[in-house]
């Protein structure tokens, strides 16, 4: 090997103005997309031996507690009784719904497609909250595309690659979301807390009406999610009259660590958007 | 002349493998209760190589392993190849002191570099996302430093194999 002339540090110094015109190139601009697909290709093969250790930790329950195990089950099964009881309740309101349609003559439209995607990767820690999906520019994912599952809101894709996608979860402290009370409909933004299932509430006056165990919804403003999807419980509220504004944590509803797969939704907004843009273009 | 180059060819391929095997370490699922005590382990193994084999390893590698793991992770491009970068330059300036030390030296000097990098990881996603850190961010400096004897014995053990190979 040939010693290199430059000092260390002058070689750190060189690499540092890269490193820092690549951060900002590539949070700024789609410059390096082509990239990012690249990624997704070579993960691959990383993902065979994670699938490997997902099925020896299924089989031997290595990686995961018992007791968490035992109450993850005893929790499904009760849910699943709840679940079936009130499906039957859907069953019939869904009749009763189709009948009064018909009577109407509206056909009941498809407020919004769905896909469903499996998860690759789940990273939820104090490092980072996100997961990664097997879907990605093939089925047609775009770049802020809202991800929720049964029980709520999970977050919003962030990255887009050939077969695989960036989910980036509600707690990730990049990422805000507009929330509504259940109780009283008032109107706020949540911001991520950067701690697994945690929300913040950072712009609520001290005098608000708000209470441990309000029910968050999504508002449905800025058109990006859907009103009503469940977004979180008030765990804990902070006054300290010193401030301007209330403390308010939230845990959210979906725990990122015990979901398999997600729905992606294309809003119906979007669809009469592109209508509308291929109207224009003829 | 050929046998020196053969060698240096081999031991190049044992650290890549070493590398991805760490890359893979790093990408791996953890029971929930420990997620935030997992060392990184490529730096682990990049503090190594930078500390036995400066001509092989230096900045420029480690920047460019940073950079390989920001593609693969599809984090922002830029990050860990410079905490990575960070890492190489701290060792290759004061590494060649620590190599003689004992054991606990060397952990402490690998903690030092953990909590340095780990520093200037928070101080990128501070700028660039306003990330408040905790005093539980740390705790992975630690457990690193605790992992140091074995990545030092494990990696010796695959070098001193290969050296008698290559005699």
């Amino acid at each position: 090997m040939t010693k290199t002339l430059i000092s260390p540090f002058y070689q750190f110094c060189l690499l540092l103005v890269l490193s820092v015109s690549l951060l900002i190139l590539d949070n700024k601009t789609e410059f390096f997309q082509p990239v990012k697909v690249i990624g997704t290709i070579i993960r691959q093969p990383f993902e065979l031996v994670l699938g490997i250790q997902a099925k020896i930790s299924v089989a031997t329950g290595l990686f995961e507690e018992k007791s968490e195990l035992l109450k993850r089950n005893r929790n499904l099964e009760q849910e699943m009784t709840a679940l079936h009881a009130r499906m039957r309740q859907y069953e019939a309101v869904k009749e009763e719904n189709e009948r009064l349609s018909r009577l109407l003559s509206t056909p009941i439209k498809n407020r919004s497609e769905l896909m469903l995607a499996n998860i690759v990767m789940t990273e939820d820690n104090l490092f980072n909250q996100r997961i990664i999906i097997d879907r990605g520019v093939e089925s047609g994912v775009y770049v802020g595309q809202p991800a929720v599952s049964d029980k709520g809101v999970i977050g919003q894709v962030a990255e887009v690659g050939f077969q695989r996608s960036v989910v980036m979860l509600l707690s990730h402290f990049s990422q805000g979301i507009p929330v509504q009370i259940a109780r009283n409909g008032q109107m706020m933004i949540g911001m991520g807390a950067g701690i697994p299932d945690r929300i913040n509430l950072p712009y609520l006056e001290l005098e608000a009406d708000i209470r441990v165990g309000d029910q968050l919804i999504t508002s449905g403003m800025g058109g990006r999610f859907h009103a009503g999807y469940h977004v979180g419980t008030v765990t804990e509220i902070l006054k300290d009259t010193t401030r301007p504004f209330l403390q308010v944590s939230v845990e959210t509803a979906v725990k990122a660590r015990y979901i398999k797969n997600v729905l992606l939704l294309w809003t119906s907004e979007d669809q009469d958007e592109e209508v509308q843009a291929e109207r224009s273009w003829r | 002349m050929t046998t020196a180059k053969s060698y240096a060819v081999r031991s190049e391929v044992t650290i890549t493998v070493s590398l991805l095997i760490a890359v893979q370490l790093n990408l791996m699922s953890y029971p929930e209760s420990l997620q935030s005590m997992i060392p990184n382990w490529i730096l682990l193994v990049l503090i190594y190589w930078c500390l036995v084999a400066p001509h092989q390893v230096g900045v420029f590698a480690a920047w460019g392993t940073g950079l390989f793991v920001d593609i693969l992770n599809l984090t922002i491009l830029g990050q860990h190849a410079l905490i990575f970068a960070a890492a190489a330059v701290l060792v290759s300036m004061t590494g060649h002191k620590v190599l003689s030390c004992p054991l606990w030296v060397q952990s402490i000097f690998v903690l030092g570099i953990s909590i340095l990098t780990m520093a200037f990881q928070f101080w990128i996603n501070h700028l660039a996302f306003g990330y408040e850190f905790t005093a539980l961010d740390w705790q992975s400096g630690i457990v690193a430093a605790c992992m140091w004897p074995l990545v030092r014995y494990i990696l010796n053990k695959v070098r001193d194999r290969q050296d008698s190979r290559a005699d």
